[in-house]
C-alpha cells in the first residue's frame, strides 16, 4: 500500500470529494469525511478508514433549513459551503438531530453568522452549551412539531434508534426525505476513493463494500428486541413515505438503491440480537481495522 | 458539610449567586449561579462548577420545581493538578478560577464523554492551561475540535492534535500521577459508548459522568453534597429519570449490565460519587445506599415502555 501523505495521515479531519453537491436544485449535500488517522496514535494504521461527516440545506420557497450543523472540526470549510449552495439567502433553521459533535458542533458559529437563524429539535441542554445565545433562538420541539418552509413541512419525528438521548429526526414532506441522524451510516476506505458520492453512483462491488460497513452507534442493541424495532420503522415508512434518505453519515440514498439499502440494513438491525462484530462497546476493544466497521464516532 | 471557597459574580445574562431568576423572554439567556470551587476532600479533591434551573434538561423526564449541580472536578498534590471533567460552557467562570487555583501545578485533563457537558471547556484548557496533557481513554480523536467558545479564536483552537500532549488511559489501566492513583475502567452504565468512569485511591472518589445524577436542589442555595441516607427519591422517580438519559433501557433485559455494575462497587473501595450533574455523594453510608437505589431503578426501568417505539406502532 503506497504511503498517504504527511498531511492527509495526521490531520484529524479532511474533507475530500467534491462537497458540495447540489443533489437536487432545492437540496445541497455539504460536510465532507472523517479519517480514522485523525485519532491519537492510530496515524500510522493502515488502512485508514472514513466516515462520511455531512449536512444537508434544503432550499425551501420561503425558508431554508440545515440538518445538522455538522462538526466544528469542519467550520473552516463548511462556511464556504453554505455561502456557495445558500446563494445570498440567509439560513432561517438549523435542525438539531442529537447532541453529539459531528451533528451539533457549528451551532454556535451558525449563529453567529446567521442571526436571524433558529435552533430547532430537541433543544434541551442547548443552553449550557452556548449561554451567549438567548434562549428564544434555542426553540424546544417535540415529535410531530413542525416548521413551514414555504414549500413544504419539516416534520420533527422522534427516532427508533438514538445515539444519545433526545435524539430526533426530520422529515420533508415536499421531497419525502427523512434525515436519520446517525442512521445509514457506514465506513469506506480511504483508497475506495468513494468520499461525496451516493450510493447510486458507486459500482456494485463499491455500494456492497460500504454497506457491508454498517455504522450503528445505538448502545444496548442487543439488550433489546429489535424486531419490534424494526416493525416500527416499516410503520414510520407507511406514515412518512420516504424517497431520499439522508443522515449526518451518509450521502443521499434514492432512486434504486434505496430499497435494497433500507432492506440490508433493517435485516442486519433485525439479527443484531445474536451479536454482530460491529457492536463492539470497550473502550480497549480494537476497533476501525478496515472492512470491520466500528461503533466509535470520528 | 464542605464549604464554597470561591464565589463570583458572572459574566453577560449569567446571573449571580442571589440575583432574582429572570423569566424567559426576548433574549433571556441561560440562567447559571454559585459558580463555585469548592472543597469535597480537603486539599485534594474540589468540585468545580455552578447550578441551573431544573428546565430545559435532557436528563430530567420533566421540569423539576429546583435547581441542579452542574460539575467538573479537580484533583491536586503538591505538584499536579488534574481536571475531571472540564463541563459546559455556561460554567466556564468557575473553569476560569479553577485553572487560576492550580498555579504551577502540572496540568491534566480527563474526561469521561465525548459530550459537551464533559469537555464544553475543553478548548478554553487546552489554549489556556500550560502545557496540558490529555489522558486519552481512546475516545474519538474529533474531541480535540469540540471548541465552540466564542472567546478563544478559531486559530488558537483548531488543530490541538498536532500540539497536545495526550497519553492512554485505557480501560483497566491503573496510572499513578504524583500522589494519585488512578483505576480506569468502563463505565458501569451509559448511553453513549466509550463512555469511561474513573476511581482516584487516595480519596474514594468514583468519577461516574452521567450515572447517579438523580439528586437535584430543592433550592438555590441548598448543600450539593448529599452525605446521608435521608431524602432518598422513590425508585420509579429514579428509573423514570435514568431512561430520559439511558433510553436503551427500556424494554431492555440486561443483566449482564447491573451484574457489572454492582461489582464495581464491591472492587473499590468507594466513599464519593462524583457525576457531571446532580449533587456529589458522601460517605460510605450514603454510596451505598444510593447504589442500591441506583440498581432497583434500573431493575423498574427495563420495565418501562420505549416511548419512541410506540409512536410507530
Amino acid at each position: 500500500m503506497p504511503d498517504l501523505p504527511t498531511d492527509t495521515v495526521q490531520k484529524a479531519y479532511v474533507v475530500e470529494g467534491g462537497l458540495p453537491r447540489m443533489v437536487l436544485p432545492d437540496l445541497a449535500w455539504v460536510g465532507g469525511c472523517s479519517s480514522s488517522s485523525g485519532w491519537p496514535g492510530r496515524g500510522n494504521v493502515r488502512p485508514v478508514t472514513h466516515e462520511p461527516c455531512v449536512s444537508f440545506v434544503i432550499l425551501g420557497s420561503e425558508k431554508t433549513l440545515m440538518l445538522d450543523s455538522g462538526h466544528f472540526g469542519h467550520w473552516w470549510s463548511l462556511e464556504g459551503q453554505l455561502e456557495a449552495v445558500l446563494q445570498g439567502r440567509p439560513l432561517d433553521y438549523v435542525f438539531l438531530s442529537h447532541q453529539e459533535i459531528p451533528h451539533t458542533g457549528n451551532m454556535g458559529r451558525l449563529l453567529q453568522k446567521y442571526p436571524g437563524c433558529v435552533a430547532i429539535g430537541d433543544t434541551r441542554d442547548y443552553h449550557l452549551f452556548h449561554p451567549e445565545v438567548s434562549l428564544d433562538r434555542i426553540r424546544i420541539m417535540k415529535h410531530g412539531d413542525k416548521v413551514s418552509l414555504g414549500d413544504r413541512d419539516i416534520v420533527i419525528l422522534d427516532a427508533i434508534w438514538k445515539d444519545l438521548t433526545g435524539t430526533h429526526w426530520a422529515y420533508d414532506t415536499k421531497r419525502k426525505l427523512i434525515y436519520t441522524a446517525d442512521g445509514f451510516g457506514y465506513i469506506h476506505t480511504h483508497e475506495e476513493n468513494v468520499c461525496g458520492t451516493m450510493f447510486h453512483e458507486m459500482s456494485e462491488a463499491e455500494w456492497k463494500a460500504c454497506t457491508d460497513r454498517p455504522a450503528l452507534p445505538f448502545f444496548g442493541m442487543r439488550s433489546r428486541d429489535q424486531s419490534a424495532r424494526v416493525d416500527a420503522f416499516r410503520n414510520l415508512m407507511k406514515e412518512y413515505p420516504i424517497e431520499i434518505i439522508t443522515s449526518g453519515h451518509c450521502g443521499p440514498i434514492m432512486g434504486p438503491v434505496l430499497e435494497p439499502t433500507i432492506e440490508k440494513l433493517l435485516t442486519v438491525i433485525g439479527d443484531s440480537s445474536k451479536g454482530p462484530r460491529f457492536l463492539n462497546s470497550q473502550a480497549d476493544e480494537p476497533h476501525l481495522i478496515g472492512g470491520e466497521a466500528d461503533i466509535a464516532k470520528v | 458539610m464542605a464549604e464554597p471557597i470561591g464565589r463570583r459574580a458572572l459574566l453577560g445574562g449569567v446571573q449571580s449567586a442571589f440575583a432574582p431568576v429572570p423569566e424567559p423572554g426576548a433574549g433571556a439567556r441561560a440562567f447559571a449561579a454559585r459558580q463555585e470551587i469548592q472543597a469535597v476532600v480537603p486539599d485534594r479533591l474540589y468540585r468545580v462548577g455552578c447550578v441551573v434551573k431544573g428546565e430545559r434538561l435532557s436528563w430530567l423526564p420533566q421540569d423539576i420545581d429546583g435547581y441542579e449541580p452542574l460539575n467538573a472536578y479537580l484533583l491536586m498534590d503538591d505538584n499536579d493538578s488534574v481536571f475531571m471533567e472540564m463541563g459546559s460552557p455556561v460554567m466556564l467562570p468557575a473553569i476560569q478560577d479553577a485553572l487560576a487555583k492550580v498555579g504551577s501545578r502540572k496540568p491534566w485533563l480527563w474526561f469521561s464523554r465525548n459530550e459537551a457537558d464533559c469537555i464544553g471547556n475543553m478548548g478554553y484548557l487546552l489554549a489556556k492551561a500550560n502545557k496540558p496533557t490529555l489522558l486519552f481513554g481512546s475516545i474519538a480523536g474529533g474531541i480535540f475540535e469540540w471548541i465552540n467558545d466564542p472567546a478563544v479564536s478559531i486559530t488558537d483552537v483548531r488543530d490541538f492534535q498536532g500540539r497536545s500532549a495526550a497519553v492512554p488511559s485505557r480501560n483497566g489501566a491503573v496510572k499513578r500521577i504524583g500522589n494519585l492513583e488512578f483505576d480506569f475502567m468502563d463505565a458501569g452504565s451509559k448511553q453513549m459508548y466509550m463512555t469511561q468512569w474513573v476511581f482516584e485511591r487516595t480519596t474514594g472518589t468514583l468519577f461516574t459522568s452521567d450515572s447517579f445524577g438523580f439528586r437535584h436542589l430543592s433550592d438555590l442555595n441548598a448543600s450539593n453534597i448529599v452525605e446521608g441516607t435521608s431524602g432518598l427519591p422513590a425508585v420509579a422517580t429514579v428509573a423514570r429519570e435514568i431512561v430520559e438519559k439511558f433510553n436503551w433501557m427500556r424494554e431492555a433485559e440486561f443483566p449482564d449490565v447491573i451484574e457489572r455494575f454492582e461489582k464495581i462497587f464491591k472492587d473499590h473501595d468507594v466513599q464519593v460519587i462524583a457525576p457531571v450533574h446532580g449533587c456529589v455523594i458522601k460517605g460510605r453510608d450514603a454510596v451505598a445506599a444510593h447504589v442500591r437505589l441506583a440498581v432497583d431503578a434500573m431493575h423498574a426501568a427495563s420495565k418501562l415502555p420505549d416511548t419512541e417505539r410506540l409512536y410507530y406502532v
